[in-house]
């Protein structure tokens, strides 16, 4: 890992522009990170950015058409005051405005007829393509919002598997998967780098834990609470994450690495190395919106695969920021 | 503190997953027929029982795991949870007790259309109980066949688990498990 270090350390900004620090002064964030979007994205779609990052993310709700049709609970909530609009890419997706009470205390919530999820989480299972029968692994699984809509897709007959590390986030998932009524999978507590499982699974997928560079319209203290430290950490840690998936997957199977980032130390970076390392993966595109991933960035040049991957960006998809990325295991 | 979760390693509790054993089924059994459920209709599937042991609990959890066994699973020895959790065995001074779940709630109210009466509280009803507070008569509808069984709302949809008591000369509901729990739990 050291050399994968020292290749991240190079790709962060050395030195921080005056427009960064006056960005940075003007927005609350770090000087750092506007510094990497300046680098991004350019001028005009930084302040884009960073213009959409104060409008708070509206409340969303995915409906759990397992349990019940959307049509009848989106008429069950407006009877309770609620006003639900479509969301334009997640045929399961609302946003949800008005009620009385909070949405998280409805009889409807506790009956398990929706999860509330923000846009871009529920665009990723998608890209998994699952199928009845399959048997699938969900990485970093808690609180269960994907590990619940992969069993809400397949009508709970998937076999998913589903890892977490934190006692308290294990919780969560057990419970949000009981509520949401579904029963064909295994929960297990522990770091999911560690596993027996080799050449096992038809799907995989990693939420990778992140910075959280793309919630900032959920999360505002993110914009000053991850050091460019912090940011190398994630990305080692979501790259030996990235490396037991791959490791977990049968030859011909599916993964989908995600990550709720904008960063490429998160995105591009770790994809990349992994391609440069392993000649048996491939990157499929992608068939949810988004704009395509970086090959270039600095004075760095990626495998040019990395172009399949994506990013949902809040400027351009109003959702809060993600990248994705699907990657195939070829056939022995 | 990345740097502290990277350094962590696989913490494994001591859990063991076991087939339930005849005797366990049948505390199961006993309870589903003290709720008026004839064992035999119950849409569970008895060679799929699961029990959860963690060393020196109390009690242990019941699950019905449709795929338990697949390639490698005979070495996992961090399961959490898996399938449908009927509830929990524990032990009384005297007696193994069974303690429903949620989710059996759910899988079994299918069957207070037809095969058993269950409790019916109204729209107030149905309020006071997600709190996981006792039901005054006046808001019952429909009082099930056994004290203990599934309680519905006007719909039919479960709610959880509750006994009928009687206070003086009145009876009243007192919830066991209600779906309020999810939330109070914090999950």
């Amino acid at each position: 890992m050291k050399e994968y270090r020292e290749k991240l350390e190079k790709i962060l900004p050395s030195r921080i522009s005056d427009e960064a620090k006056t960005l940075a002064d003007r927005y609350g964030y770090l000087p750092y990170m506007i510094e990497r979007y300046l680098r991004m994205f350019g001028k005009i779609e930084t302040l884009e950015l960073l213009e959409v990052n104060e409008i708070p993310l509206p409340e969303t709700i995915r409906c759990n058409d397992y349990l019940i049709s959307c049509r009848r609970l989106k008429e069950r909530l407006e009877e309770k005051g609620f006003v639900l609009y479509p969301l334009a890419f997640s045929p399961h997706g609302y946003s949800i405005e008005g009620g009385q009470v909070s949405i998280g205390a409805t009889h409807e919530y506790l009956s398990g007829y929706y999860y509330i999820q923000d846009p871009a989480s529920m665009l990723p299972v998608y890209e998994l393509n699952v199928r009845p029968g399959d048997l699938i692994l969900d990485m970093a699984a808690a609180p269960g919002g994907k590990a619940s809509q992969i069993l809400q897709l397949t009508k709970d007959s998937a076999r998913l598997v589903a890892v977490d590390i934190s006692r308290r986030r294990m919780r969560a998932l057990r419970s949000n998967l009981s509520r949401m009524g579904f029963s064909s999978f295994i929960l297990l507590r522990g770091d999911s780098r560690f596993l027996v499982f080799k050449n096992l699974f038809e799907k995989v997928l990693l939420d990778a834990p992140s910075t959280g560079e793309g919630i900032i319209r959920k999360d505002p203290l993110r914009k000053r609470s991850r050091s460019p430290n912090d940011l190398i950490e994630v990305s080692i840690l979501q790259f030996e994450m990235l490396k037991a998936a791959i490791n977990y997957l049968r030859p011909g199977g599916i993964l989908v690495y995600a990550a709720c980032t904008l960063a490429v130390e998160e995105g591009e970076f770790v994809i990349s190395t992994m391609l440069d390392k392993r000649e048996d993966l491939q990157t499929l595109s992608l068939n949810i919106p988004h704009v395509k991933g970086f090959e270039e960035y600095g004075r760095t040049r990626f495998n040019e695969q990395v172009t399949n991957c994506g990013r949902l960006l809040p400027y351009i998809h109003g959702t809060e920021g993600f990248f994705v990325c699907k990657i195939k295991k070829k056939e022995e | 503190m990345y740097a502290k979760l990277r350094k962590k390693r696989n913490d494994i509790l001591v859990i063991e997953l076991k087939r339930a054993s005849k005797k366990e089924i049948n505390v199961l059994k006993v309870f589903l027929r003290e709720a008026g459920f004839i064992t035999k209709k119950v849409p569970i599937s008895w060679k799929d029982l699961y029990i959860l042991k963690l060393k020196d609990a109390k009690y242990h959890d019941v699950f019905e795991i449709s795929f338990a066994n697949f390639e490698h699973s005979n070495t996992i020895n961090n399961i959490y949870a898996g399938g449908l959790y009927l509830g929990l065995i524990y032990k009384t001074s005297h007696k193994v007790k069974f303690k429903p779940g949620l989710p059996l709630a759910r899988r079994l109210s299918k069957l207070c259309k037809t095969e058993i009466r269950c409790h019916v509280v109204n729209e107030k009803g149905e309020k006071r109980f997600l709190y996981g507070r006792t039901v005054p008569t006046r808001m019952i509808l429909n009082i099930g066949s056994k004290p203990m069984s599934i309680v519905i709302n006007i719909l039919g949809e479960p709610l959880g688990w509750g006994r009928v008591e009687l206070r003086g000369r009145t009876r009243r509901l007192v919830p066991l498990i209600d779906l309020g729990w999810y939330l109070r739990r914090g999950g």
